[in-house]
């Protein structure tokens, strides 16, 4: 049997799989787009394939893979249970992607890209994969968005996907030309540690570096010269930066408590020097900074129990600060000017931007959620009336942060937390949609 | 451990040229453009030209947000090509040049993806829009 022949067999075999599975429902809205698009990935290969002379072995080759990865895209599809991740917090995290993920096509200028949900792994499963941009036999391009299995209801920590997310516009065309202009740009600012990969390295190995990180890249023969060259991406790491600033404009402060526990969680001491992304120290430096910045932090002016809890919260989040200057990376006005640059594009595309919490409301909802109560939207009146207000979810995830940090709490713990806010998602969903009208 | 391994190769200049080369044919006529996959090479050179139009090509091949300790092996650093590119945005620009002088770079890119569109809509062209994007994609065939 030919090469090609065999490959045409293949087809066969995966057209078989595909109609075994896709075509069949799966997951809240069904799989029959993912039907679709992976039908006509096949029917490009096959027929390519059927017209291909068996002697060009460089094409042969190329469809070869192109079989291998829609194999393995039916199968991923084929993983993807709604019964293994949250999927109240995946609707709401599906409209920010619907929003602002999006891809010039034929047909719509803004089209959304398909997403599917699949959950894997540990704690560092959580990842939003998107389609490369470049050609490839995919006819639309779809993002995968991954939770660990282990944390299914833990929707406080899902917040770090905001990260994600930012990955997944830099990677919409005409988004990654407005991001390059109005936030890399400032990010990667003249005389900053960033400016250059030279720049970044010369920070590492300057003279304030910890005794530790020194020893820890010495015992692998890194050098200034070399970092950048054979151990570490500098164009990754600052993608990395710009999708911490994007995960910040997009989930404020539960953006940044999810990052601290989960960060920390895999890199103890913060200062790993990774192949793809920057120091965790560095990090969450610049993320409390930018909370900062931002006004994140602002607390009520008067005595409550809000401003009490807030000012736990924000407490314990400086727990994580190191207060070595080596691990402040970039300058305030730049840093802010590339929040800003963010917030800008962020907030033509709504809901992907983070919008600041009434504290009337953030007070009624803490009070409700150390009741054991889902913080949502509705109340009871004096009169006996209910009441139902729009709360956003990043609103419902702050409070539950919050309450987590509590110092004289109600002794909830973090994982009844989580799942308050998870009903508490599901449910203000359903208020939203009272209020729309829509029931 | 797997059967086999192997280096990865970037395939993007190939299967341009190869797509590029199918949709000259629709511009001749080709019955195939109404199947369902004929939208496939389509959609490919529409994203190849938005991509030209924005100047954008980043397309980084990434692990989660917390893969902070991925393999820090060599072997694998040629996924993240960051000239993957190269080859094919030289071609657009010869071919733009050839089909497209003096024509302000936005105006000839928003022709040739109307002229997919329409291609992919199975509406006429005009004869002379047709003939330039037929001959710009047969071009930038040749070249990539």
């Amino acid at each position: 049997m030919t090469t090609k022949a065999f490959l045409l067999g293949e087809c066969d075999n995966i057209g078989a799989l595909l109609d075994r599975t896709l075509r069949f429902d799966y997951g809240l809205e069904g799989s029959f787009e993912f039907y679709e698009e992976c039908s006509a990935r096949l029917g490009i290969l096959q027929s390519e394939l059927n017209a291909v002379d068996p002697a060009n072995l460089p094409q042969v080759g190329i469809l070869s893979r192109g079989l291998a990865e829609l194999t393995q895209l039916i199968c991923r599809i084929e993983r993807s249970s709604i019964g293994e991740y949250s999927w109240p917090f995946v609707e709401e995290l599906k409209r920010i992607a619907a929003s602002i993920c999006t891809e010039a096509t034929i047909d719509d200028p803004d089209a959304p890209l398909k997403v599917y949900v699949l959950a894997e792994g540990a704690l560092d499963a959580y990842c939003i994969y998107h389609e490369r941009l470049r050609p490839s036999y995919a006819k639309r391009r779809l993002l995968t968005i991954v939770f660990p299995k282990t944390l299914k209801h833990f929707v406080l920590l899902h917040s770090i996907l905001g990260h994600e997310i930012g990955h997944a516009i830099f990677g919409c065309t005409k988004h990654q030309a407005t991001l390059v202009k109005d936030v890399l740009s400032h990010l990667t600012h003249v005389g900053g540690a960033f400016e250059t990969a030279a720049a970044t390295a010369a920070h590492i190995f300057s003279n304030t570096v910890p005794p530790s990180v020194l020893a820890d890249l010495s015992s692998r023969g890194a050098t200034e010269a070399n970092l950048f060259v054979e151990f570490s991406d500098w164009s990754s790491w600052w993608e990395e930066l710009l999708c911490d600033v994007i995960g910040l404009v997009s989930f404020g402060p539960a953006f940044v408590a999810a990052e601290c526990s989960l960060l920390y969680s895999l890199d103890v001491t913060g200062l790993g020097v990774g192949p793809y992304h920057p120091l965790v120290a560095w990090r969450i430096n610049l993320l409390r900074r930018g909370a900062k910045l931002l006004g994140l932090d602002l607390l009520p002016e008067n005595d409550s129990p809000l401003k009490e809890a807030m000012q736990e919260f924000w407490n314990y989040i400086d727990t994580f600060v190191k207060n070595d200057p080596w691990c402040d990376v970039l300058d305030d006005a730049e840093f802010l000017a590339a929040l800003n640059g963010a917030e800008k594009l962020l907030s033509l595309h709504k809901p992907a931007a983070y919008p600041p919490p009434s504290f009337e409301a953030m007070e009624k909802m803490l009070s409700a959620i150390h009741r054991l109560v889902p913080p949502v939207g509705f109340a009871v009146d004096s009169q006996g009336e209910p009441h139902c207000d729009n709360v956003d979810f990043r609103h419902i995830l702050y409070v539950g942060w919050i309450e987590s940090r509590r110092q004289n709490g109600s002794g909830t713990t973090f994982s009844i937390v989580n799942k308050l806010c998870e009903h508490a998602i599901m449910q203000q969903r359903a208020i939203s949609i009272a209020l729309e009208g829509g029931m | 451990m797997s059967i086999i391994s192997q280096n990865y190769v970037d395939d993007s200049n190939l299967i341009a040229k190869r797509f590029a080369s199918i949709v000259a044919t629709y511009f001749e006529g080709a019955t195939e453009v109404r199947d369902g996959s004929a939208r496939v090479p389509l959609e490919n050179l529409y994203r190849i030209l938005e991509m030209y139009r924005f100047d954008a090509y980043r397309d980084e091949d990434r692990k989660g947000v917390l893969a902070l300790h991925v393999s820090e092996s060599r072997y694998d650093r040629s996924r993240n090509n960051e000239n993957w590119q190269a080859g094919i945005a030289a071609a657009l620009s010869q071919s733009l040049e050839a089909f497209y002088r003096n024509v302000p770079k936005e105006t000839a890119i928003a022709e040739l993806q109307e002229s997919l569109r329409s291609v992919a809509r199975g509406q006429p062209l005009p004869p002379d829009q047709s003939r330039k994007a037929h001959g710009f994609f047969e071009r930038f065939g040749q070249l990539v």
